[in-house]
């Protein structure tokens, strides 16, 4: 299971730790569990725990992103950490989500 | 002299084993915090490579990671005896993937050029892949 938190219709999942390819199927599964669930109007990626990630980490979020936008929801990130914001750089990734 | 060697199996359990083995090499030099996690980065993003391409998750493959450290700079070289690389060039170019529907990003090669200080691969099908990345330690 991975933190999250439903608060005025948005809902914040905490990834925390390290995502690589080993260790991405677990998130992967926690976090669409909860987008199926509904009950949201807003979606956010807090990152803020995030102490390595690569390009598996990527390709997780953006099959998220898609995820929510074909359910028309906005995706955010929250606080990503040093290691995460370079890697969410220097993929683009921040031209598609934007930081709140 | 100041080589390291290492040689494992293709598991998923070693992609934080070796990139943590190589940061940790690297340690020596007193790199910045932040040099050594583009270092474990680029690692991972080799290893990962060698496991999910070189392989396909076959776990018997065998992967080899030869490191030296030469004047304050980290040469390493992330070698596998898998399928290899039909084409070096347009592996390396942003977002290609031959595993698109794995959500694979396509943006390994670009992430380890990006955090390395230079980068070069050399492929044969049939025959691996290595990889071989440097970067200034301090």
């Amino acid at each position: 299971m991975i933190d999250h938190e439903y608060s005025d219709g948005k809902l914040t999942i905490c990834l925390r730790g390290e995502i690589d390819h080993a260790s991405a199927p677990k998130y992967r599964i926690s976090t669409d569990n909860l987008i199926k669930k509904g009950g949201y109007d807003s979606f956010v990626f807090d990152l803020s725990g995030i102490t390595f990630m690569d390009s598996t980490a990527v390709g997780l979020i953006m099959g998220r992103y898609k995820l929510l936008k074909a359910l028309g929801v906005p995706v955010y990130f929250y606080n990503p950490s040093k290691v995460a914001d370079k890697v969410l750089k220097v993929s683009g990734l921040y031209t598609i989500i934007n930081k709140i | 002299m100041d080589i390291l060697k290492v040689k494992v199996n293709s598991i998923n359990a070693n992609e934080s084993f070796l990139r943590s083995t190589i940061g940790a090499y690297c340690a020596r030099k007193n790199p910045s915090i932040e040099t050594i996690s583009d270092i474990k980065t680029a690692i991972s993003e080799a290893v990962t490579n060698a496991i999910v391409h070189g392989y396909s998750n076959d776990s018997t493959g065998v992967i080899e990671i030869d490191a030296k450290i030469i004047d304050d700079v980290l040469f390493v070289n992330v070698i596998d005896y898998g399928k290899g690389i039909e084409n070096v060039e347009v592996a390396m170019q942003d977002f290609f993937t031959t595993k698109g529907d794995e959500e694979r990003s396509g943006l390994g090669f670009t992430i380890m050029s990006s955090f390395m200080d230079s980068i070069e691969v050399v492929s044969d099908p049939g025959e691996g892949t290595s990889v071989m990345m440097s970067k200034k330690l301090n």
